[in-house]
């Protein structure tokens, strides 16, 4: 008895639709920068007056003299309160140009990278289940597809780091020079969130780029397997 | 006997027949070369030939 296998060709519609995806993504994007310069600019009274965006997490220290923190039927001092954390809101239709420009490169920095890399990868996956579904699994092709894979995801978490850190250092600077706060100190939180890189991602490249390897010496047996008769 | 024919004798396919035919085989199974001698009444010296490529 035969046994269909359809699971390749359902996985290259569902990459494909979602590669598709990415490109119209990609295009109302372009589209809404386009329009965003072309079309007439609403008047100060029109326009909404606030977008809050998360720019970044921070911590605050709290000044000793600043509050007062006790727990009920105890003695004063029995409680502290070292510091918390928080996320530090812009206002993106800010007409301060500098908090207006914070809010878009946050933005458009993950916008830009995720979607790059989210069309690579569908591109990659279609590619990969096109062949498969064809019958072609060990292939200098796929072997290619999927060491670019693996390399691909670390490049993106690189790229996610170098971005991440940059547009960390703009908003400690913002935050030391621009922003005055009292009662507490405001200070960047540079924790994993700053790097935006998942330890799950890194893993499942290296894996990937084990597996090419696999692939290609499958390849090699493959072809000497070929011809012996 | 074709090539057909022996190819059914010898339980290869024809395309393998035609690739061992054409010095194009990188190996040959014992298994293979014990039934072609067997059908083709022969020892494998007479249909394996060692040739220096350098």
């Amino acid at each position: 008895m035969k046994i269909s296998n359809k699971l390749p060709g359902n996985l290259r519609f569902l990459f494909g639709f979602l590669r598709g995806l990415m490109i119209f993504c990609a295009v109302v994007f372009v589209l809404s920068v386009i329009l965003s310069f072309l079309l007439p600019s609403q008047t100060v009274a029109q326009r909404p007056l606030t977008s809050w965006d998360t720019l970044a997490e921070v911590t605050l220290t709290f000044e000793p003299v600043s509050y007062r923190l006790q727990a009920t039927k105890a003695p004063a001092g029995e409680v502290e309160l070292a510091k918390i954390r928080g996320k530090f809101l812009g206002n993106s239709r800010s007409a301060d140009a500098e908090i207006a420009s914070l809010s878009r490169w946050h933005f458009f920095l993950r916008l830009v990278v995720d979607l790059a890399f989210l069309y690579v990868l569908f591109d990659l996956l279609w590619r990969l289940c096109r062949n498969v579904e064809k019958g072609e699994v060990f292939s200098e092709s796929n072997t290619r597809y999927v060491r670019n894979l693996g390399l691909m995801i670390l490049v993106y978490q690189a790229v996610g780091c170098a971005a991440g850190f940059w547009y960390a250092r703009m908003i400690e600077g913002f935050l030391l020079h621009r922003v005055v706060a009292e009662g507490v100190k405001l200070k960047l939180h540079w924790g994993m969130e700053v790097f935006p890189v998942s330890l799950d991602l890194i893993v499942t490249g290296l894996l990937l780029l084990a597996l090419s390897e696999v692939f290609r010496q499958g390849l090699a047996l493959k072809k000497e397997n070929e011809l012996t008769v | 006997m074709s090539l057909t024919e022996l190819a059914e004798r010898v339980d290869i396919t024809l395309a393998n027949l035609s690739i061992l035919k054409t010095n194009k085989a990188k190996a040959v199974r014992f298994s293979t070369l014990e039934a072609l001698c067997r059908e083709l009444k022969c020892q494998p010296g007479d249909l394996l030939e060692f040739v220096d490529k350098d």
